[in-house]
């Protein structure tokens, strides 16, 4: 492997760190909401069904959901939020929080994929930009060296231009 | 290394640097200002005509009809509690500073979840059904959008200046539990409203 060759590839191994290192960081803060209900207050099990889904809900809105799937959700916690029968209201809420729960994964899978291309698309455009600087600033050049080489001669004739 | 592989070289680390930033920027959240609305309307649905007769003083069974709402501009799905309360010229009011509630017995709970930048307005309409003196003091029994309630706890001083409090409250998911207005990154926040009326002429 020549100097050169070594170089590149130290170059490109540095540039890949940096570009992991900034997904995760992107990944990480968007995820971070996953783990915040620990610590749980002791509250009647209907109200806290009820804020379980309300918090899987949120998680899933956080990871980036479709904002028509969470309206979606909303109507429905608010219409278990007004039933009386709780049996009916316990498995609205069920039912929620299990699709939520989907949603949630699917949506971070996505976030977490667009992220990772988003940033792979980088050094694909400072390439493009740079080949086209580069063939640019030559193409500049050769006409700038046209028009330096350029001769004086004397017109010697109507059709001589 | 030649000068056009130097040129070239320059050309795309500053590409590069300037695209990272750009991707950086595109995927990471604008932190924005986040924060409830609420409000408090009239009978046209508008901040006028408050009181029938635009009259502080509320006869007896004369119904009095607002609109209450809130505007969630939390950037995120919100659960909005408003609590109304009566309050007399004395008791201690919410403080929006310290984030304390007014401590005032609940007459009646309005909960909503809304979407983010959604609006939920709902009518209040209310109107006092009896009234009851012990001593120089008038206990009020209100009908709210329907239900009657006797108020035992908070008496007014031959019928003047009570006050209806109106409070929001939110579902923090951080604490898990119903707070008195909102946490906005790590700060509290609350928003509060009060409209006076006398009940002098039926007592």
């Amino acid at each position: 492997m020549n100097p050169r060759q070594r170089r590149f590839i130290i170059i490109y191994l540095v540039t890949l760190v940096f570009l992991i290192s900034l997904v995760w960081a992107n990944f990480a803060c968007t995820s971070a909401s996953t783990g915040q209900n620990i610590a749980l207050g002791i509250v009647n099990l209907a109200d806290q069904k009820f804020k379980d889904t309300f918090a899987m809900v949120r998680e899933a809105e956080a990871a980036g959901a479709d904002s028509a799937q969470i309206k979606d959700f909303v109507s429905r916690l608010n219409l278990a939020l007004n039933l009386t029968d709780e049996t009916e209201a316990t498995t609205i809420l069920d039912e929620i929080k299990a699709e939520a729960s989907q949603l949630r994964d699917n949506a971070s899978l996505r976030s977490f994929y667009n992220k990772i291309f988003v940033f792979a698309m980088v050094p694909v455009a400072a390439l493009i930009v740079t080949v086209i600087v580069h063939y640019g600033l030559k193409w500049h050049q050769s006409k700038v060296e046209q028009i330096i080489n350029m001769r004086i001669r004397e017109k010697r004739s109507a059709q001589d231009v | 290394m030649s000068e056009d592989k130097k040129r070239a070289l320059v050309v795309f680390v500053s590409a590069f640097m300037i695209f990272a930033m750009l991707a950086y920027v595109a995927v990471t959240p604008w932190p924005k200002e986040r924060f409830f609305q609420l409000y408090a309307l009239g009978e046209t649905r508008m901040a006028e005509r408050y009181y029938p007769n635009n009259d502080t003083n509320i006869p007896r069974d004369v119904p009095v009809k607002w609109y209450l709402g809130t505007t969630n501009f939390m950037g995120s799905t919100q659960l909005a509690v408003i609590r109304a309360k009566l309050g007399n010229q004395t008791l201690t009011p919410p403080n929006e500073t310290t984030t304390t509630p007014a401590f005032l017995p609940t007459l009646i709970e309005f909960r909503k979840v809304q979407v983010n930048n959604e609006t939920w307005e709902f009518p209040f309409v209310w109107k006092i059904t009896n009234t009851s003196n012990i001593g120089n003091l008038t206990y009020l029994t209100l009908n709210i959008n329907g239900i009657e309630t006797h108020i035992l706890d908070v008496g007014a001083k031959n019928g003047y200046n009570y006050r209806l409090i109106f409070e929001l409250w939110t579902l923090d998911v951080k604490s898990n539990e119903i707070i008195f207005g909102w946490r906005a990154s790590n700060e509290r926040r609350a928003a509060w409203l009060q409209l006076w009326f006398n009940a002098t002429s039926i007592s």
